[in-house]
């Protein structure tokens, strides 16, 4: 392109000797004006990719339809239209962990159980996420002592990204272990697969 | 029909495989051979009317001291549409080898009745066309709700105890 298209960056030449500090200094930054005409105003915009990719995953969260017990029951008020969880950019629970990114494990889960939520978990595509809805899913809750086949807590299977306690928790306690999950989606880093540089698990309460 | 009627009707059609008898309580009960329960179920429900299981029980009668350690069903019985009309069989079984007549022929809804008393008690049911385990995975090991079982501490390498 010719003309106004072409704006002019003038970014500041690098000499001997200029410490860091100096570079930084307001005199030696100068302002990328892509005010120039109408066309580059409404077609360009800067952003890192880190910032765009991690706001598209956090604004499109799908969770898979996962209950397994009562708990399942405040998961499925939150999708309805009271609590309306598409208002967050989620809620489109899908039937296939293919298609999923976040895991809701919403209930008791069983030791009969507990090798079909690892073969789910493993079959949902990377970057996904893990929501422990619940006392049982946490720790086993109230079966944790005499419950012969209830697994104590699915971080035993799964990592976990948020923890949210209840028997059943309240769907607003939900949508909040959301917020939690999308903040966490905000410090992805593209180059950084580990998940090392993440925010340490957290818990709803 | 009162509760006396049907343990007199009982006793005079089976004898003695009639065990014992309790009338006088919420629930009256006759204590049955189990080998011949499912007779008996046939002659309450062909004769007496009692066209519906409404529920079959397995228990374990271990208490703490140890003084029993038997095991039992119990068979509550009713009726549709008479809905007063209500009584209960029992048959007693030994811990080790606990044996019972299948009921299924009589009351097809004791299918998976009987099978989850298997399940959960380790109750042999004689002549049940599927005992397979209907809750618990089909690899489990042990029956769950016998008071002196222990849960495993691991499954298909799952950690399984509390800490
Ligand atoms: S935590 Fe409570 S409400 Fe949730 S699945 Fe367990 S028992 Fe049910």
């Amino acid at each position: 392109m010719v003309g106004p298209m072409s704006v002019p960056l003038r970014l500041p030449r690098l000499r001997k000797r200029t410490s860091p500090k100096a570079m930084a200094s307001p005199a030696n930054i100068q302002e990328i004006n892509f005010n120039t005409d109408a066309a580059t105003r409404d077609n360009v915009l800067i952003s890192s990719l880190d910032k765009v990719l991690n706001w598209t995953r956090k604004s499109s969260v799908w969770p898979m339809t996962f209950g397994l017990a009562c708990c399942a029951i405040e998961m499925m008020a939150t999708g309805a239209s009271n609590y309306d969880i598409d208002r967050f950019g989620s809620g489109p629970f899908r039937a296939t962990p293919r298609q999923a990114d976040l895991m809701i494990v919403a209930g008791t889960v069983s030791l009969k159980m507990a090798p079909r939520v690892k073969l789910l978990w493993e079959q949902m595509p990377e970057p996904k996420y893990c929501i422990a809805m619940g006392a049982c899913t946490i720790s086993g809750g109230p079966y944790i002592k005499y419950g012969y086949h209830v697994l104590k807590g699915v971080d035993r299977l799964i990592p976990v990204d948020v923890y949210i306690p209840g028997c059943p928790p309240r769907p607003e306690a939900l949508l909040e272990g959301l917020f939690r999950i999308q903040e966490k989606m905000k410090y992805e880093r593209i180059l950084d697969r580990t998940r090392e540089g993440l925010r340490p698990e957290v818990l709803v309460d | 029909m009162t509760p006396q009627d049907i343990a007199s009707k009982l006793k005079a059609k089976f004898g003695d495989k009639i065990v014992a008898e309790t009338l006088d309580v919420h629930d009256p009960f006759c204590q049955v051979d189990p080998m011949s329960i499912a007779e008996v179920c046939a002659f309450m429900k062909d004769e007496l009317g009692f066209n519906y299981l409404r529920c079959l029980s397995g228990v374990d009668y271990m208490d703490k001291k140890k003084t029993t350690d038997d095991l039992g069903v119990i068979y509550h019985l009713g009726a549709i549409p008479d809905a007063s009309l209500l009584f209960c069989l029992k048959v007693i079984l030994p811990r080790t080898g606990a044996k019972v007549a299948t009921v299924e022929n009589v009351w097809s809804t004791a299918d998976w009745h009987e099978r989850e008393a298997w399940d959960m008690f380790g109750i042999d049911f004689v002549g049940h066309h599927n005992q397979t385990r209907i809750l618990c995975a089909e690899d489990w090991v042990g029956h769950a709700l016998r008071k002196d079982y222990k849960s495993p501490d691991e499954y298909h390498g799952i950690r399984n105890n509390v800490v």
